[in-house]
């Protein structure tokens, strides 16, 4: 009777553990995906860093799909110019570049 | 326990697909202008972000929109000599 339960329990908990495991695996899984979609919900915030590590001194003008331009805050010290491209891709923009400065005014001009 | 963890795992399943459906989404520009009327200028120090958009297939005109500190948005004349100066200064920098 002893030898009959002890290989019993040993499996249920066997595969009870491993079920387990992948379940865990699974949630882990899931939550890659919510921090994949956070970029799309950053526009109605700010972030609270800066987002500038470089900068680029200018760009041609016909490829710029818009610009933003963060004013300095509590989040960061720098004026932050970040140019969204008509392949979809952003580039920060050196806000002291005289080219910077002409391309928003011929973006204001309606180029 | 293990009908529990099977159980468990059925449900888990659905909800992998519908949020990966969700991140796989494209996220599109507006189609059109946002703009319907300007103001001529709100007060600099009012003004937390700039959004300048040239033309383009979406919207024949120049659009800026500031994001106020309220979170409030503003749409901005791009031709008045106002909004011109306010942009000026926001890439100089200037504090409040």
């Amino acid at each position: 009777m002893g030898f009959r339960l002890r290989p019993t329990s040993s499996c249920t908990r066997a595969s009870s553990l491993r079920n387990l495991q992948v379940l865990l695996s699974l949630l882990l899984v899931a939550l890659v995906p919510l921090a994949v979609g956070k970029p799309d919900n950053n526009e109605p915030f700010i972030e609270l860093r800066c987002r500038c590590t470089n900068t680029l001194s200018g760009i041609p003008l016909n490829s710029i799909s818009r610009v933003n331009v963060f004013r300095p805050g509590a989040h960061c010290d720098n004026v932050e110019v970040i140019a969204t491209l008509k392949n979809g891709k952003e580039v920060c923009l050196d806000p002291t570049a005289p080219m910077i400065k002409k391309i928003v005014k011929k973006i204001l001009e309606g180029y | 326990m293990v009908s529990a963890t099977r159980s468990l795992l059925c449900a888990a399943l659905p909800v992998l697909a519908t949020s990966r459906q969700a991140t796989g989404a494209p996220v599109a520009n507006e189609l059109r202008c946002q703009c319907l009327q300007t103001v001529a200028g709100i007060h600099f120090k009012n003004i937390q972000s700039l959004k300048v958009m040239p033309p383009g297939p979406h919207c024949t005109q120049t659009e800026v929109i500031a994001t106020l500190k309220n979170g409030r948005e503003a749409c901005l004349d791009p031709e008045a000599p106002m909004v011109q100066k306010i942009v000026q200064k926001m890439l100089k920098g200037v504090p409040k």
